[in-house]
């Protein structure tokens, strides 16, 4: 009676042993949290070492052998080439031998059998067969025995049989089938060539091995072919046992062998399969291959699928006492864990599962509903729906891009560790997604394309959107090129017409932004110049502007981030008098004094010297105007003032607070950068401002030739009701001029809006200080008048 | 004394019309610097030879062998009709034609550029230099209409939607107004100006325009408004004035100096009063560091702040900042009259005119048919809006009026007026000071017409000066007086004999005011200018 031990899947206990507690099992303080859930269970008793077997002492009982010497000529070596062969095809031309072989032509199967049994012989002697090809030869063997023995060919009876003995001296006939005759001569051939061992093992569970084969010794006798045969019995853990055993036809022996222990054995499996094996450092094995049928991942590690572990790695000749268990691979955290061994036992380990090495990117201000994108693939948070979501990274560089909508961006490079959480506080600006750089003198074009995102992504107000590799590509179909930008540019004959709505539309689709910037070089051969050809997403103005920068002159660059940090202001202080400079006096004269103005509460009058204001002596307009402008509306300042051939005198004077329209002609201020911080800007100024920021965009609209985008606007705007300063006169002025330009049959509405602008003498263009309205609009009805 | 280039002393080709008086240099500068000159380098041609014909075309007119270089354009033209340097050589080959002064051989390329490249941006070039032709060829208001209508043509046909950054369109609408306000249309003009300040892109054009806007709303009463954008002008770019890095690239010192004049005169003429003050507040002499015995004559420029006085006694010439400063000095023989010319000196002598500091000297024949010996006992002279002379001299009870050295006619002989005097007003128009009517009369455009700008009762007027303002200044030698009258003649105040300071006038014989409204009065009694600030 053979024993037989089970020592997978189960636990110990399955195994009807005992459970044996690991004395002593520490995990390394830096383990993550499934290694912590092992320490538990190691800690619970659950982390087991596997009883093999008691350790009988069985005395040998050695057969009668005679020993000789190998021969080597007796070894079937051949020199076989790889034939190639696909043992799908082979399972096809049995199967279709078999369904000749039962049907009426049983003959024609011969032929069939026996190109299967070539192939696979073929096969046995350069790379061995598996179990299931071995067993699909031994049937063929079969069949062809049987065809033949139908036929009479006694002799290939016998070969064929014996072929069959050879490849598996344990495989028999299907003796209900087979004629009784055939099955007496198999069992005729059978004695004569195969003897049987019957194995008493200590260990049981030894590995018995015949002349290098695998065979079963627990389930019984094991059939052995005649000769000299060598057997091998091993077990981890133990000593091995080698024996030559002259085997004779018919006979049977009992071998009983007890295998020394020699060391203590661990067995495990891991997840991820391929990880390197340590104890105390030194590198014991690898795992491998998928853990087989059966096996059940349990504990913490039941989450996962069997086959995401590897096959069992024994690592054998492990001494006793305090080992350091250390499961290793690249990207994941080491699995670091204390063994006490205090027997020489097999220690069977819970699944081993290493986590992957990662850290985490915490994103401070997160804003509801925005996205995340990593390296420019949607991700989901590890937790959604809170605002300080965090995202879990392979340790790494990623480039981080939070986008709500396309008005607001944000975008980051920077590093992962492992376990390591990086803090990212989200600051959502608007996008300037770059497109690249047009032109083939591809050394200044590496250089415009970093100095600019170099430069740009130093900027306080927007996030840079780099899109250079696919910008060109995006824009090139619809006619944007580097020698057709140029002819633009230059306003040639030849240059291409430009849809740029459609430009805008493709830009926002595949690459969305507030604005884009496209840089086009001068030159293809050596570029000294790039122009940087700049507008605005949609429903911003169509239309490009283009700022020239050298190649390589880093001022010029900081200058055009300048042009984007510009802010729209909406108020500005005023006091209610024009001053000016004269020759004929040292200090700024008052020209004239508005209504109600802070000025005229001040007391300033019509030619007042202003000698200085807080202190500080002016001596021309414009370094009055910078202290103005350097205070905020509603300080009170103190001027000293001069009335002619008067003492001087200290006035205070409350500033005034002035809508500011933006300026007309600015020339540091892009279009297309105002219009969308315009858009921004309505959404978070008060309704009673509103109408300042409208006047802002519908300007931009009109400058752009955007004049029917510019009336709309325009007619909805609704100024405060006043005499003096910018006020619904000021709207009235540029409403006249949308309508003008729009068309010849909007004239009379224009002329109607302009003569509105005309009737209110104290209004102003751009702010409360400076230029007036009605002599501007008079101007305009005279060239109306003339049909200019 | 800074360096300054020198105008021959007769029309000057490059002159547009000698309107305000920086533009014709202007003009050329800007003409130059924003790529209608044939210095740049091309930027977009679709052939390396076309190119490389154009850089050698520049390269010989810039050498002055204006014939290889009119080769080489013209070559171009033929080989390479399709590029984009064509047009520009055209535009070369006219200015080569109008430098030689083939006016017809420049029409004939302007025709094929306006016809044949009618889109490109040269052409609105093209239209510029046919008004600049035809400004330069007139004679009278219909050739200036005809000069406008081809300025005009360029806003109509290069609109600001089609092409957002075409300077030629500001500089195209700055000129029409100056012509419109030459010929009496400042409403028309300030609707073109206010559409330069506010429809064109930053340039010296739109700067320009401001200035004009500025003096033409001061012009026509509107001061706040006008004031207001000479200020913004004078500020532009500028905190420090001495600072050279503060001055705004588009707007030149020229323009931002005459609006600095132009709110100090207001200063003086329009605060001053408003605030119960004297225009001018104190007495100085001038020059500091030269001794005068008998001041005949005194000038001062608009544009750089010189003043030029005369003293016929000593035969001497001094030139000196008005605000004080170092003076030059130089002896001539029987100096007359002083004078500028944009900011040149010149002096009017008994019987030429010379540059006393560059040693240039012009002398007129007699207009009379028949005699053929130069001019002399000359009076005085000033140069006109198309770069012609109007001179007075004794025994001629007439205007004198030389488009050439030899090619002079009497003005206003039917009149039979005693000229005394005579300058211009600040759009360049002649006007004069008949002391036999007691009138100050201002030439018209076509040269007969005239126009009576005031009408005096004076004992013995002698001599004449107008502001930037346009305010005239009248001298009366018997009522030692200076008589002030405004733009329309207006009576405003007088002016001596008593100066402040313990000067009296006793026998003032000339008066100039500098662009800031100082008023210098030459007596030949005193041995030095009174100077009112």
């Amino acid at each position: 009676m053979h024993t037989h031990h089970d020592l997978r899947p189960a636990p110990l206990a399955a195994a009807g042993a005992a459970p044996r507690r690991l004395p002593f099992c520490r995990v390394a303080s830096n383990l993550g949290p499934v290694s912590r859930l092992a320490l538990l269970l190691a800690t619970l008793g659950l982390l087991l070492p596997a009883i093999v077997a008691p350790p009988l002492a069985v005395a040998q009982t050695l057969p009668q052998i005679e020993e000789e010497d190998l021969d080597e000529s007796q070894t079937p070596i051949a020199e076989v080439t790889d034939p190639g062969i696909d043992l799908g095809q082979v399972q096809q031309l049995f199967d279709e031998a078999e369904a000749v072989f039962q049907s009426a032509d049983q003959p024609a199967s011969l032929p069939l059998f026996g190109r299967v049994v070539d192939l696979l012989e073929s096969l046995r002697l350069t790379r061995g067969l598996d179990p299931a090809a071995r067993d699909l030869l031994v049937r063929s063997l079969s069949y062809r025995g049987q065809v033949q023995f139908n036929l009479g060919m006694t002799e290939l009876v016998d070969a064929s049989l014996r072929q069959m003995l050879e490849v598996n001296s344990d495989a028999d006939l299907d003796r209900d089938l087979v004629s009784p005759k055939l099955a007496t001569q198999f069992d005729r051939l059978r004695k004569s060539l195969v003897g049987e061992i019957t194995f008493i093992l200590d260990p049981p569970d030894a590995e018995v091995r015949v002349d290098g084969e695998v065979v079963d010794a627990l389930s019984g006798p094991v059939g052995v072919l005649t000769g000299l045969r060598t057997l091998l019995v091993s077990r981890p853990g133990h000593g091995s046992i080698e024996r030559q055993l002259e085997v004779t036809g018919g006979s049977g022996v009992s071998l009983d062998l007890v295998l020394p222990r020699e060391s203590a054995v661990l067995r495990l499996n891991t997840r991820p399969q391929e990880t390197e094996v340590r104890v105390d450092g030194q590198v014991v094995g690898s795992t491998g291959g998928v853990a087989p049928e059966g096996f059940l991942p349990e504990g913490a590690a039941a989450v996962y699928r069997r086959d995401e572990f590897s096959d069992e790695l024994v690592v054998e000749g492990v001494d006793p006492g305090l080992k350091v268990l250390e499961v290793v691979r690249e990207g994941y955290r080491t699995y670091r864990a204390e063994l006490q061994i205090v027997d020489l036992l097999d220690y069977q380990m819970p699944p081993i599962v290493l986590e992957p090495e990662s850290g985490k990117i915490q994103l401070d201000d997160f804003p509801p509903g925005a996205e995340i994108l990593i390296d420019g693939e949607p991700r989901v948070p590890d937790v959604a729906g809170t605002t300080r979501p965090q995202v879990t990274l392979p340790p790494g560089e990623y480039h981080l891009t939070v986008t709500s909508g396309a008005a607001r961006m944000f975008s980051t490079h920077l590093r992962v560790a492992d376990r390591q959480t990086v803090p990212v506080r989200v600051r959502l600006r608007p996008g300037l997604t770059f497109l690249g750089v047009l032109g083939a003198d591809r050394s200044s074009a590496r250089t415009v394309d970093q100095t600019l995102r170099r430069t740009m992504a130093e900027s306080s107000k927007w996030t840079l959107v780099n899109r250079a590799e696919e910008g060109p590509r995006l824009l090139a179909p619809l006619g944007l090129d580097a020698a057709g930008m140029r002819a633009l540019e230059a306003s040639s004959p030849s240059a291409p017409q430009i849809d740029w709505r459609a430009v805008q539309a493709e830009a926002d689709r595949r690459a969305p932004g507030l604005v884009y910037v496209l840089a086009v070089l001068d030159n293809d051969l050596v570029a000294s110049e790039a122009t940087l050809w700049i507008w605005p997403a949609a429903p911003g103005p169509p239309r490009p502007e283009k700022v020239r920068v050298p190649v390589g002159d880093p001022a010029s660059y900081a200058e055009v981030r300048g042009m984007f940090e510009r802010t729209v202001p909406l108020r500005r202080p005023f006091i209610g008098a024009l001053v000016i400079d004269s020759d004929a006096v040292p200090h700024p004269v008052v020209a004239d004094v508005a209504p109600a103005s802070p000025a005229a509460e001040a007391g300033l009058a019509v030619g007042d010297q202003i000698l200085g204001i807080a202190g500080i002596t002016v001596t021309t307009r414009s370094e009055l105007e910078a202290r103005i402008v350097a205070s905020e509306s509603g300080e009170l300042i103190q001027l000293a003032v001069q009335a002619a051939g008067g003492p001087a005198r200290t006035v205070d004077l409350r500033l005034g607070a002035s809508p500011w329209v933006m300026s007309q002609r600015d020339p540091g201020l892009l279009d297309a950068v105002a219009y969308p911080e315009l858009v921004l800007l309505e959404e978070k100024t008060p309704r009673e401002q509103r109408w300042l920021v409208q006047l802002d965009r519908a300007l931009v609209l009109l400058r752009a030739g955007e004049h029917e985008a510019a009336v709309r606007s325009l007619r909805d705007i609704r100024a405060p009701q006043r005499s003096h300063g910018v006020n619904q006169a000021t709207v009235d002025y540029w409403l006249g001029l949308a309508l003008w330009r729009v068309g010849p049959e909007f004239r009379d509405a224009a002329r109607q809006a302009l003569e509105r602008a005309a009737q209110v003498p104290g209004a102003r263009l751009d702010h409360d200080d400076e230029a007036w309205v009605a002599p501007r609009a008079a101007a305009r009805l005279e060239a109306l008048a003339g049909g200019g | 004394m800074r360096q300054v280039d020198r105008p021959s002393l007769f029309l000057e080709s490059d002159s547009p019309g000698g309107l305000p008086k920086v533009l014709p240099r202007l003009a050329a500068a800007v003409l130059l610097a924003l790529g209608l000159g044939l210095s740049a380098a091309p930027a977009a041609a679709q052939d390396a030879a076309a190119a490389r014909l154009f850089q050698e075309a520049a390269r010989k007119a810039e050498a002055g062998d204006f014939g290889a270089a009119l080769d080489e354009y013209r070559l171009l033209v033929r080989q390479f009709p399709r590029d984009t340097l064509a047009p520009r050589a055209l535009l070369g080959i006219v200015d080569l034609y109008r430098a030689t002064g083939d006016e017809r051989g420049a029409r004939g390329a302007l025709d094929t550029l306006l016809t044949d490249y009618a889109r490109t941006i040269e052409a609105a070039s093209g239209f510029l230099v046919q008004g600049e032709m035809a400004v330069s060829a007139a004679s009278g208001p219909a050739d200036l209409q005809e000069a406008r209508a081809e300025f005009r043509r360029v806003p109509l046909l290069f609109g600001t939607t089609a092409y957002p950054d075409l300077e030629a369109r500001a500089r195209a609408r700055v000129r029409s107004a100056e012509v419109g306000l030459l010929l009496g249309d400042p409403e028309g003009a300030k609707a073109e100006l206010v559409a330069a300040v506010e429809d064109e892109p930053p340039s010296p054009w739109t700067g320009r325009a401001r200035l004009l806007l500025g003096r033409t709303l001061l012009d026509s009463g509107d001061w706040v408004a006008g004031l207001e954008i000479l200020q913004r002008l004078a500020d532009s770019g500028a905190l420090d004035p001495d600072s050279a890095e503060s001055t705004s690239p588009i707007v030149t010192e020229t323009d931002r100096a005459q609006a600095r004049h132009l709110l100090s005169l207001a200063h003086r003429h329009r605060l001053r009063p408003a605030a119960g003050q004297k225009r001018w507040t104190d007495t100085e002499r001038f020059p500091q560091g030269v001794a005068l015995r008998s001041p005949s004559g005194v000038a001062a420029s608009l544009e750089n702040g010189q003043v030029l006085v005369v003293d016929d006694r000593q035969g001497l010439v001094v030139l000196a900042p008005s605000g004080g400063g170092p003076a030059q000095t130089r002896q001539l023989e029987d100096p007359v009259r002083p004078g500028f010319y944009r900011d040149v000196p010149y002096v009017v002598t008994d019987d030429k005119i010379l540059l006393p500091f560059d040693g240039q000297r012009l002398s007129f024949l007699e207009p009379r048919t028949g005699k053929a010996r130069d001019l002399d006992d000359l009076r005085a002279a000033v140069r006109g809006p198309f770069g012609d002379w109007f001179l007075l001299a004794k025994g001629w009870k007439s205007l004198l009026h030389f488009t050439g050295p030899r090619t002079g006619q009497e003005l206003l002989g039917t009149l039979r007026p005693d000229p005394v005097d005579l300058t211009s007003d600040p759009l360049g128009r002649v006007v004069l000071l008949d002391a036999r009517n007691d009138r100050v009369i201002r030439m018209g455009l076509g040269r007969r017409a005239q126009q009576t700008l005031v009408q005096g009762d004076w004992r013995r007027p002698q001599a004449l000066a107008i502001d930037g303002l346009g305010q005239i200044y009248v001298l009366d030698r018997g009522e030692k007086q200076v008589f002030i009258y405004g733009p329309e003649g207006r009576p405003i105040t007088t002016v001596g004999p008593q100066l402040g300071g313990g000067i009296v006038l006793s026998a003032p014989v000339d008066i100039a005011v500098d662009s800031s409204g100082r008023l210098y009065i030459a007596d030949s009694k005193l041995p030095f200018v009174a100077v009112l600030d």
